[in-house]
């Protein structure tokens, strides 16, 4: 007792420095099943590899003849094309969708509770197919004005929906019900005080949603582009049921006259797996430029 | 300048305004003090209309600030018009809400530039000044999160007097600050009240009430108890509520 009071208060010396060798200091070691266990994973992986290249019923031949095509190029071009306007589309009906979810008119935000209701619930394959195939029930398009004879315009829907236009707005409108999520997920996460704090300056709703809140809510947003960027580009996979001319379209086509239907599918799953590596380094720049805001 | 008549004001069955009216003068600070939920932050939120009112009047001016007179009711103005008066009342609020993503300059001029339609080497240069008198000119390209809590709270008085308001409401400025970081805003204020701007304080800082503010008002349970001069209420205080919470922090 008296031995540890005296000790507690035994005078300091030098402050410690932090220099000088370390005081027992401890090693990692690493545990000898770490090293079966890798080894069997390559293994593994080798032994996969192998019984791919060696297949004697894969022509690789087939593969290098077709991967840089023109044809498949086209389809690979479409596929981009068809996701990069179906994502635009999803941002812009989404801000849309999200103002009218948080919208403090009832009626409105019912209206937008149900379309992302409607267009999540309903399986992509579903929206293409009825996107595709609607000119059999919706013959002429009429632009004019509801319960009159007043028309403005009149348009055949088959000549204006191809299939590329069917497919873009069946991906647009459904990515338009996530997006819509996202975006006022985004929009809700921001402090309610920076909407007092502008208000209290004097800016007005929209000044304050374009230039306070959404700039702050993108960082919310941006970090979920990339994958939902990445699901459209899959999902545009399914626009060959309507004959999209996507990538996948144009390989099954290409299968269909050389009976090489493995070739052809890894040919397409090359270049699905090409734009994905591309989309995470893309991701990784755009978000690592948002966060030079935060100290 | 500032009047409110009678304001009433309830959150579902609780009020928490009963019919309070003052008046602030040209010039004036004022500090609001009270145990919490006495209303004394609600009042200062209708005054800027972050809340609505039940009823009473509050005029800037002889104005109404968000309502017009639609017989013997009070009717809402629309948005536009509201904007349109608040820009001259700023605000100072506990959490300092700067805009995170821009920088502290940016912060000063959007209001200015965006609301009044300055132009922005104007702004520019009356927010430098701004800065300076709040010490922190050398922070002008520094975003809110690289600054102390003190600091932020400088930058906000200096966003709000860079609109030139004719009143700048405080609530609560220095409760969200570490102890270390208190003076260096209380400062900042009182330079600003002696210079003459028109103040409306509400504050737990009795040292600063006694020191800056020209009337002390005292409220509890949404009514005004007792107000005055700081040395009366704060020292020589007549109502026993206002006795026993006049002791209970001094």
């Amino acid at each position: 007792m008296s031995d540890q009071t005296l000790q507690a208060k035994a005078p300091m010396t030098e402050p410690p420095t932090g220099e000088g060798p370390a005081f027992f200091p401890v090693q990692r070691e690493r545990s000898s099943w770490s090293y079966v266990s890798g080894g069997i994973a390559v293994l593994v992986l080798l032994g996969a590899l192998y019984g791919l290249a060696a297949n004697q019923h894969l022509k690789w031949p087939v593969f290098f003849q077709y991967v840089l095509s023109g044809p498949i190029l086209n389809g690979l071009l479409i596929t981009i094309e068809l996701s990069a306007f179906a994502l635009a589309m999803g941002l812009v009906l989404g801000m849309f969708v999200a103002l009218g979810r948080m919208s403090s008119n009832t009626v409105i935000s019912a209206i937008a509770g149900f379309y992302v209701w409607l267009l999540r619930g309903l399986p992509a394959i579903v929206q293409l197919l009825f996107w595709g195939n609607i000119g059999l029930f919706v013959p002429t398009l009429v632009l004019g004005v509801p319960f009159t004879d007043i028309t403005f315009a009149e348009f055949r829907v088959n000549q204006l929906l191809t299939p590329f236009v069917a497919s873009f707005i069946a991906l647009g409108l459904a990515e338009s019900a996530y997006m819509g999520e996202i975006i006022r997920g985004g929009l809700q996460s921001i402090d309610k005080g920076q909407r007092e704090a502008a208000a209290a300056l004097g800016m007005r709703r929209t000044r304050i949603l374009w230039r306070i809140v959404l700039p702050q809510a993108m960082r919310a947003i941006v970090p979920s582009l990339g994958n939902q960027f990445s699901n459209i580009v899959k999902a545009s996979a399914l626009v060959s049921v309507i004959a999209g001319g996507d990538l996948l379209t144009t390989a099954q086509n290409i299968a269909g006259q050389n009976y090489r239907v493995m070739e052809m599918l890894f040919v397409a799953s090359f270049w699905y797996l090409a734009i994905l590596a591309l989309i995470s380094p893309v991701q990784h720049f755009v978000e690592k430029r948002m966060r030079r805001m935060d100290r | 300048m500032i009047k409110v008549d009678r304001v009433r004001k309830s959150f579902g069955p609780l009020m928490v305004l009963k019919d309070v009216s003052f008046e602030v003068a040209a010039g004036e600070t004022v500090c609001i003090i009270g145990p919490s939920g006495s209303g004394k932050s609600t009042i200062l939120r209708c005054i800027n209309h972050l809340e609505s009112v039940n009823s009473g009047r509050i005029t800037l001016n002889g104005e109404l600030i968000a309502y017009r007179e639609a017989g013997d009711r009070l009717v809402e103005l629309p948005e536009k018009e509201i904007a349109m008066r608040i820009r001259n009342i700023g605000m100072v609020f506990q959490g300092f809400n700067l805009f995170p993503h821009m920088t502290v300059l940016q912060n000063l001029i959007e209001a200015p530039i965006g609301v009044k339609g300055e132009k922005r080497e104007v702004a520019v240069e009356r927010g430098m000044e701004y800065l300076t008198r709040v010490g922190l000119a050398n922070k002008a390209d520094a975003y809110p999160a690289q600054l102390s809590g003190g600091q932020k709270q400088r930058v906000a008085i200096a966003r709000a007097l860079n609109m030139e308001p004719q009143v700048i409401l405080f609530d609560e400025p220095t409760s969200a600050l570490d102890p270390e970081n208190v003076n260096e805003v209380l400062q900042v204020m009182k330079q600003l009240a002696a210079s003459g701007q028109t103040m409306i304080v509400v504050t737990h800082e009795m040292g600063f009430a006694r020191e800056a503010a020209d009337r002390v008002i005292f409220m509890d349970h949404g009514q005004i108890i007792e107000s005055g001069s700081p040395n009366d209420v704060l020292s020589w205080p007549t109502n026993p509520r206002t006795k026993a919470f006049v002791g209970s922090v001094l």
